[in-house]
């Protein structure tokens, strides 16, 4: 460990800012979500006996914190719908091979069909998929035990399918609908 | 296509994706300021969504002292005329061991394609309806999708510090109710170079919107609101009610945000936000206090405790 706080924080701060950066993002607007990564590195350093040394628990301890500021603001805005598309569409890595008109197919499906779910289905799956958590570590972020996680999770993926499955369908019955 | 969980896991951010969200310029100078002189400052930072924008302003034109402008002389008078309404409404008190019961619904728009499953292009709305306890510490959230027919529940239970920006009814009570003393309480909190007016106007109608402030505050509040540059008023009626609309509109980002305000009380009836991309209006119904949570609805929270949020299906098109 760093003998110095500022020096762990320093280093917590670069390794794991721009990703917190990201999953804050579905939570507000870029302003919010660089206050909300300005706040969890606050918290950090007030109690940085409390965060892991491990990188891969850091970074979840440091989302939950992210997830608990961002609640406080769930307690008076209804509705954060705008921002976690926003993220996902910038944050989206295009495979490569594929043509920028393939890319953009397969985000914005997957963008619908995230769209139906539930904000809790889905901040399940993006946990595992895209802030990289194990299903332990994410199951610690929203206060579930491993069990009710999987399960959760299982679930989620399954709606998740359906409802692409879906749109997949209804656009085959559509000629040139939107994707 | 492949698993979604998959698919999903191979678009996930890179750095390159990361840092062109964030970019490393700005994540260096916000750790700056985080290990630097501004860590301990305890108050909340507020970047506010044009200051980046207004960084490359900055850029070409040093902004020098703030010139203060008032909003044009109607739009005063509407915003003193609403103080006058607040501090007489009789509105209810949050006295201790009470909740704040409210009931709001919200509609998005997006310029969008259509999600595939019979709503408009791009619309999402969401029935919400809440339990705050007296002290902030506890909220009973209900939201429903009518369209997407999903119902999710949130017991949230975090201590927070509270602040302008996340205000509890005890927090409340705590703020200056005389319009100079709670814009000079402001001003030494909200940050925002030459956005400062957006940030004040912000952190003003949020409070207004929170539901949490005494009569006097709130009056406070709009009196201080009709000293704020770029803000302007509208007649309107809402669900019959003569209404004001209070705005403040943004030409670098083509964007405005609102407040509706019932004109003979001072209360909120909605938020309005606007933009290239998106309109958003949520309506509050119902606000009001309540000497307790009723058992229907501490029932369905008890029967499903430790679960965090959790989802009931209320049938198509939510597949269970």
């Amino acid at each position: 460990m760093d003998p110095v706080p500022e020096q762990r924080l320093a280093r917590l701060y670069a390794d794991h800012a721009g990703r917190l950066f990201a999953y804050a993002r579905r939570h507000g607007d870029a302003s919010t979500a660089e206050d909300l990564v300005a706040d969890a590195f606050e918290v950090a350093l007030r109690r940085l006996d409390r965060v892991p040394d491990d990188p891969g628990e850091a970074r979840a301890w440091l989302v939950a914190t992210v997830r608990r500021l961002a609640a406080n603001g769930r307690r008076r805005d209804a509705s954060r719908d705008q921002h976690w598309r926003a993220a996902v569409r910038d944050g989206w890595h295009a495979r490569g091979g594929a043509s920028a008109e393939e890319v953009v197919a397969e985000r914005d499906a997957c963008v619908t069909a995230l769209a139906a779910l539930t904000e809790v289905d889905r901040e399940t799956l993006l946990l595992v998929a895209w802030e990289g958590l194990t299903p332990a570590q994410a199951a610690d972020v929203l206060g579930l035990s491993p069990n009710a996680f999987t399960v959760r999770l299982h679930r989620a993926r399954r709606r998740l399918e359906l409802r692409l499955a879906a749109t997949a369908h209804l656009d085959t019955l559509t000629p040139g609908s939107p994707s | 296509m492949n698993d979604l969980l998959t698919t999903l896991t191979q678009a996930r951010p890179t750095q390159a994706e990361l840092d062109q969200m964030w970019p490393p310029s700005s994540r260096h100078a916000r750790a700056e300021t985080l290990l630097g002189s501004g860590r301990a400052g305890g108050g909340h930072r507020r970047s506010g969504r044009l200051a980046l924008a207004a960084a490359a302003v900055v850029a070409l034109a040093a902004v020098a002292t703030p010139v203060v402008l008032a909003p044009d002389d109607a739009a005063a008078a509407d915003l003193r005329a609403l103080a006058l309404s607040a501090a007489a409404y009789d509105a209810p008190v949050l006295a201790e061991g009470t909740w704040l019961h409210e009931r709001s619904t919200s509609v998005q728009v997006d310029r969008g394609s259509s999600d595939g499953f019979g709503n408009p292009p791009g619309r999402y709305d969401r029935q919400r309806e809440s339990w705050t306890s007296w002290d902030g510490h506890r909220s009973l959230i209900v939201e429903r999708s009518p369209s997407r027919g999903w119902v999710e529940y949130s017991d949230l239970r975090e201590e927070f510090e509270a602040s302008y920006a996340d205000p509890t009814p005890a927090f409340a009570a705590t703020l200056p109710d005389d319009p100079d003393g709670l814009r000079a309480y402001l001003d030494a909190r909200v940050q925002g170079s030459s956005s400062r007016q957006e940030a004040v106007y912000s952190a003003l109608t949020g409070l207004v919107a929170s539901h949490t402030l005494p009569p006097q505050t709130l009056a406070a509040a709009y009196d201080a609101l009709a000293e704020v540059q770029d803000v302007s008023t509208d007649d309107l009626r809402v669900r019959g009610r003569a209404a004001v609309e209070i705005t403040f509109t943004e030409d670098l980002t083509s964007s405005s945000q609102s407040l509706v305000v019932d004109r003979s009380t001072g209360q909120v009836l909605e938020m309005r936000n606007r933009s290239e991309q998106t309109d958003f209006t949520s309506s509050t119904e119902l606000s009001e206090v309540v000497h307790d949570v009723p058992a229907g609805v501490r029932a369905a929270f008890d029967a499903h405790a430790g679960e965090g949020a959790f989802v009931e299906s209320t049938g198509e098109p939510y597949v269970g």
